[in-house]
């Protein structure tokens, strides 16, 4: 996908960008992540009905951790080649807030479910990961004038944090990282992945370097955060206006505070949110409360064989089989409409007309193979030859002189008499737009 | 001599989102070096072949049951210990990021 993004001296002068992305997504369970409250369809429920001791943090519940969350947790991990840990536990991360009344959140430190892993980009670049955990998420808090509201649903409901190397360079690649990743959880039914209901949240980790530092490939001593971002459209426009901001601190001889922001859509910049505590004021510790999890190869090896092809293979598929653009196979591949694809361009065997039709014209996506076979039959069998159409345009000519020389005395309605009278003899076979086309040329030239 | 010094309690306070005055700073930093003092009499024992662990009883994959959705609590319930309701939500000062 061509994104126009400004060139790039344009937009950042000598420096170069480095970006880490951190995503947030939720996983779509049957279950929360320690409790038996439902995690189907939160976003519509009232507040504070899908609630119980656990996720509401009271004293002395006892979280059970989710298996189906962890199985995909590390099918998504399979997918994006990491290494599944045979040896897994959760860590208590330590802070004060009031969406997360129990003062600690249920996730993962020492030993994460996935470590590593790597995602190819079309340019052919690979940007690794550093790990990929599973935790519960928090309450939503609402901010109003001097209170702050909050409903539960949302806390303890299976959330996947994803973490890259500090290795993108370029806000193209930041996006077709993050849509990749999101196109990749859907497929899997891993989740949802929707940006505006906060299912998929991309938190991408911003710093400029200086030609120095870039040929040094060292990485930059400050980072900003930003969170908040709940599109794509807004994650480009998010990091355009961070580097812009950077590069005017960095340009007077200064160095960006390392903190959080957040994208403010209003103001289309970013805004300061609070600042990053330490690692080590988060207190981690292993979660007591919990027994450790130990998965045997045998296990993994199970978990392997269930994982799909994946988008990027099936485009690739697309493409090589049956000659086909990478736009064909994008637009195919995520309207859902390979199977429709392949079956009619068996029938006929002609997949490229097959594949422009429901590229091209989206009216035809809801038919069935046969239906579509028999539009394209009928498409084949329409005269649109002017070889074949002059002769009976000069026939009909003939035998309409009058109303000819309307045509050719500027009387242009005229002529849709006589395209009808052509439609009559081929019995509605020739293409109106080239009889149409032959007409006048041949009475107004 | 302390074990607990003044910087410390008044960090762990911050953490915790607490306001001390200087009396209670002084009192909290007794009582802590106290407190942590007296666990410190573990360290008397030689620990050097024994594993950490955080766990004793060696079970393992524990997972909830599957396919057995609860009843989550009624909302009446769930709110009835909350100092402040509003609809529906729990409501407590105005928190902003720190």
């Amino acid at each position: 996908m061509k994104q126009n993004i400004g060139s790039k001296k344009e937009l950042l002068g000598d420096y170069g960008l480095v970006l880490g992305i951190e995503i947030h997504l939720h996983v779509k369970t049957q279950m929360k992540m320690f409790c038996g409250c439902s995690n189907t369809d939160l976003f519509d429920a009232e507040p504070n009905t899908r609630v119980c001791p656990v996720c509401l943090g009271m004293p002395g519940a006892l979280p059970v951790p989710n298996k189906e969350a962890v199985e995909k947790t590390q099918l998504l991990g399979l997918a994006l080649s990491c290494e599944i840990n045979k040896h897994s536990y959760f860590d208590r991360k330590h802070y004060f807030y009031p969406d997360l009344p129990k003062g600690f959140q249920i996730s993962q430190y020492k030993e994460p479910l996935c470590k590593g892993g790597i995602v190819r980009l079309q340019s052919g670049n690979g940007i690794l990961l550093e790990r990929i955990h599973l935790e519960e998420d928090t309450a939503k808090s609402f901010h109003e004038g001097e209170e702050t509201f909050l409903d539960f649903n949302k806390s303890g409901v299976p959330l996947i944090e994803m973490v890259t190397k500090p290795m993108i360079y370029s806000v193209g690649d930041a996006l077709e990282f993050g849509r990749e990743i999101q196109e990749i959880v859907r497929h899997l039914g891993v989740g949802d992945a929707n940006m505006e209901k906060g299912q998929f949240r991309v938190e991408p980790n911003i710093s400029l370097r200086s030609p120095l530092e870039e040929k040094e490939q060292k990485i930059p001593e400050y980072k900003v955060e930003v969170k908040n971002i709940n599109s794509f459209k807004f994650m480009e426009k998010a990091i355009l206006s961070e580097i812009k901001r950077q590069k005017e601190i960095l340009d007077a001889g200064k160095i960006p505070i390392q903190e959080n922001r957040g994208y403010d859509e209003a103001k289309g910049k970013t805004v300061p949110q609070r600042s990053k505590e330490e690692a080590h004021d988060y207190r981690y510790f292993p979660e007591p409360d919990i027994p450790p999890m130990k998965f045997t190869s045998s296990y993994i090896e199970d978990l392997k064989k269930e994982l799909p092809k994946l988008p990027g293979e099936i485009k690739k598929r697309l493409i090589s089989k049956y000659d086909l653009g990478q736009h064909e196979a994008d637009v195919l591949y995520n309207e859902e409409l390979i199977e429709l694809f392949e079956e009619t361009g068996n029938l006929i065997q002609d997949y490229k007309k097959v594949a422009n039709l429901l590229v091209n014209r989206p009216e035809h996506r809801d038919k069935t193979p046969e239906e579509l076979l028999s539009y394209i039959a009928k498409e084949k069998s329409r005269i649109d030859d002017s070889e074949a159409l002059q002769p009976i345009i000069d026939t009909v000519i003939e035998e309409n002189k009058r109303i000819a020389d309307q045509v050719r005395d500027g009387k242009e309605e005229a002529i849709e008499f006589l395209i009808g009278q052509v439609m009559k003899k081929t019995r509605g076979k020739a293409a109106p737009k080239t009889v149409r086309e032959l007409l006048s040329e041949k009475l107004t030239a | 001599m302390s074990t607990i010094s003044k910087s410390t309690v008044e960090h762990v306070a911050v953490l915790c989102s607490l306001t001390l005055s200087e009396k209670e700073k002084e009192r909290l930093e007794s009582m802590l070096s106290e407190t942590v003092d007296f666990i410190g009499v573990l360290e008397e024992l030689d620990t050097n072949s024994v594993p950490e662990t955080y766990q004793v009883i060696g079970t393992t994959n524990v997972f909830q049951k599957s396919d057995r959705v609860s009843v989550s609590l009624d909302r009446k319930e769930a709110l009835s210990n909350a100092a402040k309701i509003k609809n529906g939500k729990f409501v407590t000062g105005a928190v902003f990021d720190r």
